[in-house]
């Protein structure tokens, strides 16, 4: 059950972290990276994915249910988004550097069209915001995702290296 | 004969040398030249003394002085660092200032003051999150004011928190009217401090520069709180309505307490 629920905790933090003043308030910054799906996709990687489904459920439903909105784009785009990660993971025999980057940006793009559209069609607008969101969404989750390796790599798995 | 002769000689070598001796050291000038002979060597000698005792003395100076130095830089930060939490509290007297105003001059049945203290964690919403919850009366549907202006509606409550839908999230939808001519239209958030009046018929009196502002059409809630204001007006061709667009004053990176009106 602890083991298990760490997962869900630390998602839980990333989520805290994701809606915090910083961002916006402090840094003012236009867009927030979304460390839950690095999360989900250092869990795919780390040979975790059944509990990255789980984790990807959860998240999605959490951000489902932090919408204004009655909707379930987010825990459809997150889980599907989380079974591309396992499909892709499963087709590679390793995943290099490039290769990471390369993944979470695609997937950044799979989570992020379907919003888009889903938005389009609740609100009936579509501006020039819209693909410039897309643009620095994948952009700063493949920022994220290169922070991320390198702690991966040369702080947690160091002695491995 | 010899003998004496050489006596004689020897005491007035003797008293010649006595009285030479006694010249030496009586005489001004010889007693200040060996004056001069043994303090010039010694001002030297001197003069290196305080050199070393000078360098001696920079280095405890110096060491006293990036001692005090340090002190003074501490105290520097903490002067900052109060001036700061004054200033601070000055910018956070002026808000609550301007909340108490508009409160007095609209009249509101209830207001609560609150503080922003999330923002959405998803980028496709333009919301925030409030500390006030259904705790202080809020319920669903409570306008929210910042500026005196509208910049958002309450969408969800939480027992201690609340979440908050801005006026620029393209799913804000609400009944307005302009100030000036009274126009009934329909608000929807567009973008960044914009929003458009949707469906404005050709004939309605709608003016550029004209206020925005909530009408008693919103179950409920004040009337006349201003929302934005005409920015541009357009007509498209083949389109039987008017775009309209709106400044809005929602501003998320400067947000800090807001005024929710209690139904």
């Amino acid at each position: 059950m602890i083991y298990y629920g760490k997962f869900f905790l630390f998602a839980y933090l990333l989520m805290i972290l994701q809606s915090t003043i910083l961002f916006k308030g402090v840094l003012n910054l236009f867009i927030v990276p979304d460390f839950l799906l690095i999360y989900i996709f250092w869990l795919v990687i780390e040979n975790k994915e059944s509990i990255a489904k789980y984790v990807g459920l959860f998240s999605g439903i959490f951000l489902d249910l932090l919408n204004p909105d009655k909707t379930f784009i987010n825990t459809i785009s997150y889980f599907f988004s989380t079974l591309y990660i396992i499909n892709l993971r499963n087709r590679f025999i390793t995943f290099n550097f490039l290769l990471k980057i390369i993944t979470v940006k695609v997937i950044s793009l799979a989570v992020s069209i379907p919003k888009t559209i889903y938005l389009y069609y609740s609100s009936g607008i579509l501006t020039q915001k819209d693909f410039q969101m897309i643009i620095f969404y994948v952009l700063s989750n493949g920022i994220i995702m290169y922070f991320v390796y390198y702690f991966d790599m040369f702080i947690l798995k160091r002695n491995e290296v | 004969m010899f003998n004496v002769k050489n006596r004689v000689l020897k005491i007035v070598f003797l008293f010649t040398v006595v009285g030479i001796l006694l010249l030496v050291v009586y005489t001004k000038i010889f007693k200040s030249l060996s004056v001069d002979l043994i303090t010039v060597p010694h001002r030297y000698i001197t003069s290196v003394f305080e050199a070393f005792n000078e360098i001696t003395l920079y280095f405890k100076e110096k060491k006293s002085l990036i001692d005090e130095n340090i002190n003074l830089k501490k105290q520097i930060e903490i002067l900052k660092l109060e001036n700061r939490k004054i200033f601070y509290l000055e910018k956070e007297n002026d808000a609550l200032k301007k909340a108490v105003e508009l409160k007095n001059h609209y009249t509101f049945n209830k207001v609560v003051l609150a503080k922003v203290v999330a923002f959405s964690p998803d980028n496709w919403v333009n919301g925030f999150f409030i500390d006030v919850g259904s705790k202080n009366g809020i319920k669903e549907g409570d306008l929210v004011i910042a500026g005196g202006y509208l910049i958002g509606i309450v969408k969800s409550v939480g027992f201690v928190s609340s979440e908050v839908m801005s006026v620029n999230d393209k799913n804000f939808k609400i009944t307005v009217r302009t100030r000036k001519t009274g126009e009934v239209c329909f608000y929807n958030g567009l973008d960044y401090k914009k929003g458009v009046l949707k469906y404005v018929r050709p004939e309605q009196d709608v003016r550029f520069s004209d206020v925005v502002e909530t009408t008693v059409l919103n179950s409920g809630n004040p009337e006349g709180i201003p929302v934005g204001i005409i920015r541009s007006i357009s007509t498209k061709e083949g389109e039987f309505f008017r775009e309209v667009q709106v400044e809005t004053f929602y501003y998320p990176y400067n947000l800090n307490y807001v005024l929710v009106v209690v139904r």
